[in-house]
C-alpha cells in the first residue's frame, strides 16, 4: 500500500510544476511595468503602483484564489467555464508573484550604481534605451537570488490550488488521505515538496553565481 | 459597490467575528513559534554537532513542507484529538519557528565578534555572554524582518478554513454558499485581510527604515 500512495501522490508533481514555472513567469513579466510605476517620477502614478503593490501583497493568496475562481460566477454561471481552476490559479499565483517580484526588482534597482544613468545621458543615449539596454538587464541579474528565493517559496505557495481542486500534489495526498485515513500521504507530499526545493535552490546557487560577474554595483 | 456594501452590513457580525478568530489564531502562533524559533536560533551555534546537526534539519524540513501541508499533518497525524483551533496553532507556530530560527540567526550572527570575546576575557559563561550581550541586540536587529513575518503568517491564518476552523475565510466561503455573492464575499474577505496587513507593512517599512538610519549608504 505504502508503494501506491507514493505513486498516486506523484501524480500531482507535474501539475505543481507548472503552476509553479507560469505564475512565477507571469509574475515576472508583469512586474516589470509594476516597478515602472512604483519607481515613476510622477506622484500619483506612484502612488497608484505603491498602492496596487500594497493591496496584491495584503491579501492572502487563498483569497484571489477563490475570488477569481469563484468570483465571476456570481455575475454568470457560465463564466465558471472560463475561469477553470487552473486557469485561475495560474492567474492568482501570476497576480501575487507580480506584486512580489516588482519589490524584487526595486530592490535590485537599488544596488545598481546609479551614476550609469548620468553616464548613458553624457553619451546622448535616450533614456528609454538606457533603461532597456544598462539598467534593465543589470536589474534582472541582481534580481535573480531574491527571485529565486521567491520561486522556491512558489513551489509550496502552489499547494494553496488544491482548495479549488487543481490535481496537484497536495489534493492527491488530500484524497489518499481521505481513503486511507492516514496522515502518511502528507508525509509523502511534504517529501516531495522538500524534493523539489533542494535541487531548484542548487540551481538558483548556480544561475547567480555565472550572472554575478556581469553587474557594475 | 453599493451591493459588496449590503453584503457586508448583512453579514458583519460573522465576518467580525472570524477576522476575531484570525488574529486570536495568529497571536497563539507568535505565543509558541517565535520562542521556539529563538531556541533553534540559539541551538544552532551550540557547540555540540548533534544539537547543530538536529537544528539544522528542523529547519529545513520546516521550511520545505508548505503550510497547507503541515496543518493536515497535525490535524490528521497527531494521535490525540485536538480542535481545529489548537491544531492550527501549532502547524502555523511550526512553520514559523523554522522560517524566523533563520531571521533571528541572521540577527545574533550580526553582533560583532569582539563582543563575544569581550566577555569571555571577562570570564563570562557562555551562556551568559548569549542571554546578556548577543540575544538582546541580536534581536533588535532581527525586529523589522521578524515583523514582516508576523505579517505573512497572519495572512496564512486563512488556509486554517481547511481544518474547519471558523476564522474570516471560513466564514467568508459558508457565507458564499448561502447567497452566492461569491465575489462580494470574497472581496469584502480580502478587504478584512488587508485593512490590517496594510498598516501593518507600512508600519513595518517605517521601522525598518528608522533603525537602519545609521546604516545609510550614498
Amino acid at each position: 500500500m505504502t508503494g501506491n500512495v507514493w505513486a498516486f501522490v506523484a501524480q500531482g508533481v507535474s501539475a505543481t510544476a507548472q503552476l509553479t514555472v507560469l505564475g512565477f513567469a507571469l509574475g515576472a513579466v508583469l512586474g516589470l511595468p509594476l516597478v515602472v510605476m512604483r519607481a515613476a517620477p510622477v506622484g500619483p502614478v506612484r502612488w497608484i503602483g505603491r498602492g496596487f503593490i500594497e493591496l496584491v501583497r495584503g491579501v492572502p493568496l487563498v483569497v484571489w484564489l477563490f475570488l477569481i475562481y469563484n468570483g465571476p460566477t456570481q455575475f454568470d454561471p457560465r463564466l465558471g467555464s472560463v475561469f477553470t481552476s487552473g486557469a485561475s490559479a495560474i492567474a492568482a499565483i501570476g497576480l501575487v508573484s507580480a506584486a512580489h517580484m516588482a519589490e524584487i526588482y526595486r530592490g535590485s534597482l537599488k544596488a545598481i550604481n546609479q551614476s550609469q544613468w548620468e553616464a548613458a545621458d553624457a553619451l546622448g543615449m535616450p533614456r528609454l534605451d538606457t533603461a532597456t539596454k544598462v539598467i534593465g538587464p543589470q536589474m534582472i541579474r541582481v534580481a535573480v537570488p531574491a527571485s529565486a528565493a521567491y520561486a522556491i517559496g512558489l513551489i509550496k505557495d502552489s499547494s494553496l490550488a488544491s482548495t479549488i481542486g487543481v490535481f496537484e500534489i497536495t489534493y492527491y495526498a488530500n484524497t489518499a488521505a481521505g481513503s486511507t485515513s492516514s496522515a502518511l500521504p502528507f508525509f509523502i507530499a511534504g517529501a516531495y515538496y522538500v524534493a523539489l526545493t533542494i535541487p531548484s535552490a542548487w540551481a538558483a546557487r548556480r544561475l547567480d553565481n555565472r550572472l554575478r560577474r556581469k553587474v557594475a554595483r | 459597490m453599493n451591493e459588496i456594501w449590503n453584503d457586508f452590513m448583512t453579514y458583519r457580525s460573522e465576518l467580525i467575528d472570524g477576522l476575531g478568530v484570525s488574529i486570536r489564531l495568529a497571536l497563539l502562533t507568535f505565543a509558541i513559534g517565535l520562542p521556539a524559533g529563538l531556541l533553534l536560533a540559539v541551538a544552532s551555534f551550540s557547540r555540540s554537532k548533534a544539537v547543530r546537526i538536529t537544528a539544522v534539519v528542523l529547519v529545513e524540513i520546516g521550511r520545505g513542507t508548505p503550510a497547507l501541508v503541515m496543518l493536515q499533518l497535525v490535524y490528521y497525524g497527531i494521535p490525540v484529538t485536538l480542535t481545529g483551533f489548537l491544531s492550527a496553532g501549532i502547524a502555523l507556530a511550526l512553520t514559523t519557528a523554522a522560517y524566523t530560527s533563520e531571521i533571528i540567526r541572521g540577527g545574533l550572527q550580526a553582533v560583532p565578534e569582539a563582543e563575544i570575546e569581550a566577555g569571555q576575557a571577562l570570564g563570562l559563561k557562555n551562556f551568559h555572554i548569549m542571554r546578556d550581550i548577543v540575544i538582546p541586540q541580536g534581536l533588535r536587529i532581527a525586529i523589522p524582518p521578524l515583523l514582516g513575518f508576523c505579517i505573512i503568517i497572519f495572512q496564512a491564518t486563512s488556509l486554517a478554513f481547511t481544518i474547519a476552523v471558523p476564522e474570516l475565510l471560513a466564514q467568508a466561503k459558508s457565507i458564499a454558499n448561502v447567497n452566492f455573492h461569491y465575489f462580494n464575499v470574497f472581496v469584502i474577505a480580502g478587504l478584512l485581510y488587508a485593512v490590517i496587513t496594510v498598516p501593518a507593512s507600512l508600519m513595518t517599512d517605517r521601522l525598518e527604515r528608522k533603525m537602519s538610519r545609521h546604516l545609510q549608504m550614498q
